[in-house]
């Protein structure tokens, strides 16, 4: 029986995948000349009774991997064996494991950037959305040499309504409009949406660019959402004789 | 309504004015239209002027196609600069070709990445900047941080330090173009680099090439995308800068051939075209970069013929002439800088004094595998046929250097490979990393080149090792551009070890995993 690796070792080829070096490949046009002489049919007879075998293997039975790979000598291999490893921790090793296992795993991604980055998102592109992002952040960066996480947090945190309003049937004629707290998501959810409104208002073609001068703004405190929040603030106070405090 | 109008041709740009003459039949155009190849011919150091019978408007029409036909080989083969030339207002007198909505109609921009943005509606220019993203981080004035490190001398390399450019060379690698955006240089004070095994392979190459002639000294520095092959080349400049050598550095040869700059045909023997911009634009850096230096008399004369302006008739001709012994290579090129004519003699007995003379002389051409990729130009010759490389002044000039035709007598030569350019084998073949095949087609192999690059040198900047990963790393964690770690959590070594992973050990990869990654 012919095993996938006897035929890569028959054929003096390194492995059967995508990168095959052949021999081949090595030649010049003479050598290739002197190769296609009738002395090395052989060597051609190889080739094409090497890829029957292995094409009857294939088909006659089932791919059972156990059997295939097996060493030489050796009906079948030992798939769970990991002795050829040889791998066993270290002292040190295994102390840090010890030490770690108090320790809660730590998130994989900054909530808020995951938020931002989702909001941006468009058709699914969400690897884009966060190219975006980071290169606005590298630019806010450059401007004010800080963390451009912390800044965007803060700026989201200062441009973030408190409070919006709600209609509520009351079931008489007339509906009231009563003014509701928001949650941090809510809050950051429209500050970033504003602040995305902001962004398309300016010149640059790259979303980057924009993106990275609207944050500015609003760390600057110039940004036109300020009057949306004050706005939407207003509105709040004005209906705040609906207020059900229980 | 008839218009009279008289053609005008001035250093290849075309303009109409109003004429004065009578109205003779639009019939009176066609003989000239028939014989066309007279109104052509013209000289380009001489103003040709050509005065036609006057014609109506729709006889515009008619000859239109037929000027620009016969006059685009000489312009520039992008077709939005030729957008821009047929728009521009080099057609006086005239109306436009394309008047209709569409073409005045502004190009559509795409908007934010946002969900409400739909379609493509045209919006007013808001405030903020208009550049991309890359022109901004590198040419916007930020904030910048301080930083004190070592400077990269050639007499005390210690390796894994990351070093500054030293501040007697760093203006001239500034001028010559060898610092590059989107190589993140905006992120620091200055731009800095890592001593590497490289650098002191290069260290020792200058060295020996101080000494000898440059046919000694020709190298091809090759490498992956993104590995450092541009900051090697820096590195090498700075070292050579540093021992008072003159560099004549051409950072992006793509220039030459992709079609983005005028061309002419050439005054000299030798080649075929010239290409006057970009001959101009090498002359203004390499004199900015190389002042201190070119105090080297002359050992021939040269004559700068005076260049009237346009209309200015008058006056005796006065050539200017710098004489041997008595001038110096300064002041030729002092001249030349500010000179309005071609450069091109200009740049050839540059060349020639240079070689001529003791002072060392590297020629440094970054981006060469724009050569490799595209051996056959975006230019084309009159008959329409796109224009080998080596029939131009300058690539021309590079290779009789890389051949040994001409040499310095202290110095080298130094090529640099791009990772932008697809992979080729003819630079492959001739540096002895894969071998010849006969039936390549010629779009995978140039022949005649590779055998004119088989006298370079290889030498190849490998990715960074661990130890160089770890180096550069402390770099930015002590400058703070890195903010996508809880860094004052982080098992250094675990964490170099992961960046290392990530990037594979490629300093581009590896700066853009700390600046650009933020989740």
């Amino acid at each position: 029986m012919l095993r996938v690796s006897n035929l890569s070792r028959r054929l003096g080829v390194g492995s059967l995948g995508r990168f095959v070096t052949s021999p081949l490949l090595q030649k010049t046009p003479v050598q290739i000349f002197r190769f296609n002489s009738s002395q090395n049919k052989d060597v051609y007879d190889l080739w094409i009774q090497s890829i029957q075998e292995l094409r009857k293997e294939l088909n006659d039975k089932p791919w059972i991997p156990e059997v295939s790979l097996a060493p030489p000598g050796q009906a079948r291999a030992d798939m769970r064996d990991t002795s050829h490893l040889q791998w066993q921790p270290t002292q040190e090793q295994l102390e840090q494991i010890a030490e770690l296992k108090s320790k809660p795993i730590p998130l994989k991604n900054d909530p808020l950037i995951e938020h931002c980055t989702n909001l941006i998102m468009k058709d699914g592109l969400k690897y884009k959305a966060n190219q975006y992002l980071s290169k606005a952040l590298y630019l806010v960066f450059l401007q004010k040499r800080k963390d451009p996480v912390e800044l965007l947090r803060g700026c989201l945190d200062s441009l973030g309504p408190l409070c919006s309003t709600k209609t509520m049937k009351t079931g008489f004629a007339k509906n009231v409009t009563v003014p509701v707290p928001l949650s941090t998501r809510q809050r950051n959810r429209l500050a970033f949406k504003w602040i995305l409104e902001g962004s398309d208002k300016r010149a640059s073609k790259d979303f980057s660019v924009r993106l990275a001068e609207e944050i500015i703004s609003v760390i600057d405190g110039k940004s036109s959402g300020f009057e949306k929040r004050s706005l939407m603030h207003k509105q709040a106070a004005l209906h705040r004789a609906y207020l059900k405090l229980k | 309504m008839s218009t009279e109008l008289s053609l005008v041709i001035v250093n290849r740009c075309i303009y109409f004015k109003p004429s004065p003459l009578g109205h003779p039949p639009a019939t009176c155009l066609y003989p000239i239209l028939r014989h066309p190849p007279s109104i052509f011919a013209y000289n380009y150091y001489v103003c040709h002027y050509l005065s036609l019978p006057s014609f109506t408007t729709s006889d515009q029409i008619l000859l239109f196609p037929y000027i620009i036909s016969c006059t685009t080989q000489y312009l520039p083969t992008n077709r939005s600069y030729r957008k821009v030339f047929l728009h521009s207002t080099m057609f006086r007198g005239i109306r436009a070709l394309h008047t209709s909505a569409a073409s005045l109609a502004e190009k559509k921009v795409s908007l934010s990445f946002r969900k409400e943005a739909k379609g493509f509606v045209k919006r007013s220019k808001g405030p903020g900047n208009h550049k991309n993203f890359i022109n901004v981080s590198s040419t916007t004035l930020l904030k910048k941080s301080e930083s004190h490190l070592p400077d990269l001398k050639p007499q005390n390399l210690t390796k894994n330090v990351v070093t500054n450019f030293p501040n007697d060379s760093v203006k001239a690698l500034h001028h010559l173009g060898s610092f590059r955006k989107g190589q993140f240089n905006e992120a620091f004070s200055r731009p800095v680099s890592l001593v590497r095994d490289a650098t002191i392979r290069l260290e020792k190459i200058l060295q020996k090439a101080l000494t000898t002639d440059s046919t000694n000294t020709r190298i091809a520095i090759i490498g992956e995308s993104g590995v450092g092959k541009t900051t090697t080349l820096a590195q090498f400049q700075s070292m050579a800068k540093s021992h008072k050598a003159i560099v004549f550095a051409i950072n992006n040869a793509d220039n030459f051939v992709d079609g983005s700059s005028d061309f002419g045909p050439s005054a000299l023997d030798t080649v075929e075209y010239r290409q006057p911009m970009v001959t101009r634009k090498l002359i203004k850096k390499f004199f900015k970069a190389n002042k201190d230096e070119l105090n080297i008399p002359l050992t021939e004369d040269i004559k700068f013929a005076t260049v009237k302006s346009f209309g200015e008739r008058k006056g005796k001709q006065q050539d200017l002439a710098f004489k041997a012994k008595e001038n110096t290579l300064f002041d030729v090129l002092n001249h030349a800088v500010h000179y309005r004519g071609d450069l091109s003699h200009c740049l050839h007995f540059t060349f020639s004094q240079l070689s001529a003379s003791n002072v060392p002389v590297f020629l440094t051409v970054d981006n060469f595998t724009a050569f490799t990729q595209n051996p056959i130009t975006a230019y084309r010759d009159t008959k329409n046929n796109r224009i080998y490389f080596d029939r131009f002044e300058i690539p021309s000039l590079i290779l009789r250097y890389i051949r040994g035709d001409d040499k310095f007598n202290k110095g080298g030569v130094l090529i640099s490979s791009s990772g932008k350019h697809k992979s080729n084998d003819t630079l492959s073949v001739a540096l002895g990393d894969k071998s010849y095949e006969p039936y390549a087609k010629f779009g995978d192999f140039d022949r005649k080149l590779a055998a004119t690059l088989q006298n370079l040198e290889k030498f190849e900047v490998p990715s960074l090792n661990k130890e160089e990963v770890g180096s550069l790393l402390q770099y930015y964690l002590d400058q703070g551009i890195i903010h996508n770690e809880k860094t004052d959590e982080i098992n250094f070594e675990s964490f170099r070890d992961n960046k290392f992973f990530y990037s594979s050990g490629n300093p581009r990869e590896l700066l853009k995993s700390c600046t650009l990654n933020y989740y």
